[in-house]
């Protein structure tokens, strides 16, 4: 069953996944200046995690901004169906969902490069098994909620004038992928706090701190159907993973 | 010593293998570390830690690059960074700092 949330909440999310898209292109042109430098593999797995992570973001960015325009201009004197309304927002987020996956995963393999080759082996297996939890899903559809949810109508006392649109969360790929997603960076998260704790630079904390925003940004989604304020939440906490990144890049870059 | 210096190799195992590029920014950061702006090539050599053979094809490289210049003073050769090269090594520091950060080494 689909939630109710307001609009504004179409137009924000954009905006956030805006500034991420622009963070991540920040990253993966720096993360490209180290390749150019070095050559080396992990370096590479580096720079493509970061040009997927950002393609990701600036598909959604781009089909929820989209939506909401087509969606404005045609309120309030014609009549769409929620799949007009959707239609962009449902294929831009088959797409992020697949980008996001393969960006962390590649971030997840630059780190397996450094370690041992029995090690590296099982970071590879245990790779190629995340993301084939999807198949099933996609062959099985329609499959049963994972938990259920539940129509949500709350009024926000300083949202615009109420418009209400449906989410799309009727799409099976959208909790597996939320699942998938905080393994992946729960990983992420432990590898380079292992590394900072190695390199003991006060700089490097913000990549594990970053990365645990972005972490709790898929958390809070997962939760959306508890209540449709984690979707704001949520959002805030990828504002400040990725402002963590551009804080980190900042100082790194300075003359 | 100048300190980057310093903290380059510290950072370090003895018998890491380095890379080409970092072999190069070694060898620009001894002769940029020399106070006096020029360095001697048994200096760079050992304190870059390099062969006879790897020093030349490197310095030679440097010099087809434009980021060094050599010059001859009572029959002794000296190297000199240029500006280029001075460039490049600020660029390359922070390529090295991002990989650090990231726990990457470069």
């Amino acid at each position: 069953m689909p939630i109710i949330v307001p609009l504004w909440f179409y137009e924000f999310g954009s905006v956030m996944y805006f500034f991420a898209a622009m963070i991540g292109l920040l990253l993966s042109y720096f993360s490209f200046k180290l390749l150019d430098y070095t050559r080396k593999r992990s370096h590479l797995f580096l720079f493509l995690s970061f040009i997927f992570i950002t393609l990701g973001f600036a598909v959604q960015a781009a089909s929820n901004a989209f939506s909401i325009m087509h969606f404005e201009q045609c309120n309030p004197d014609c009549v769409i169906t929620r799949e007009q309304i959707f239609r962009w927002i449902v294929r831009g987020n088959y797409i992020y969902y697949a980008t996001s996956i393969i960006g962390y995963s590649l971030f997840l393999l630059s780190y397996s490069m450094t370690e041992k080759k029995s090690q590296r082996n099982i970071t590879k297996k245990f790779l190629a098994v995340m993301p084939a939890l999807l198949l099933p899903i996609a062959i099985l559809q329609p499959l049963p909620q994972l938990i259920p949810q539940f129509d949500v109508n709350i009024q926000f006392p300083f949202a615009p004038p109420p418009v209400f649109v449906l989410y799309p969360f009727e799409s099976n790929f959208f909790q597996p992928f939320q699942v998938i997603s905080s393994i992946l960076l729960l990983l992420i998260v432990y590898r380079t706090y292992m590394s900072n704790k190695k390199t003991k630079s006060e700089l490097s904390i913000l990549i594990p701190a970053g990365f645990a925003a972005i972490l709790l940004y898929h958390v809070l989604m997962f939760s959306i159907p508890f209540s449709p304020l984690f979707f704001a939440f949520a959002h805030l906490s990828l504002l400040a993973g990725f402002g963590m990144l551009l804080y980190m890049l900042a100082k790194v870059t300075r003359k | 010593m100048n300190e980057r210096f310093d903290e380059k190799l510290d950072g370090k195992r003895p018998n890491e293998r380095r890379s080409k590029m970092q072999v190069i920014a070694d060898i620009l950061r001894v002769i940029d570390s020399n106070a006096s702006g020029r360095t001697k090539p048994t200096h760079i050599l050992y304190r870059a830690n390099l062969s006879h053979k790897l020093l030349r094809e490197h310095l030679n490289t440097l010099l087809q690059k434009g980021f060094i210049e050599v010059f001859i003073e009572k029959n002794r050769t000296y190297y000199k960074i240029t500006i280029k090269g001075k460039n490049f090594l600020g660029e390359y520091r922070k390529i090295e700092k991002l990989a650090q950060v990231f726990g990457l080494p470069a």
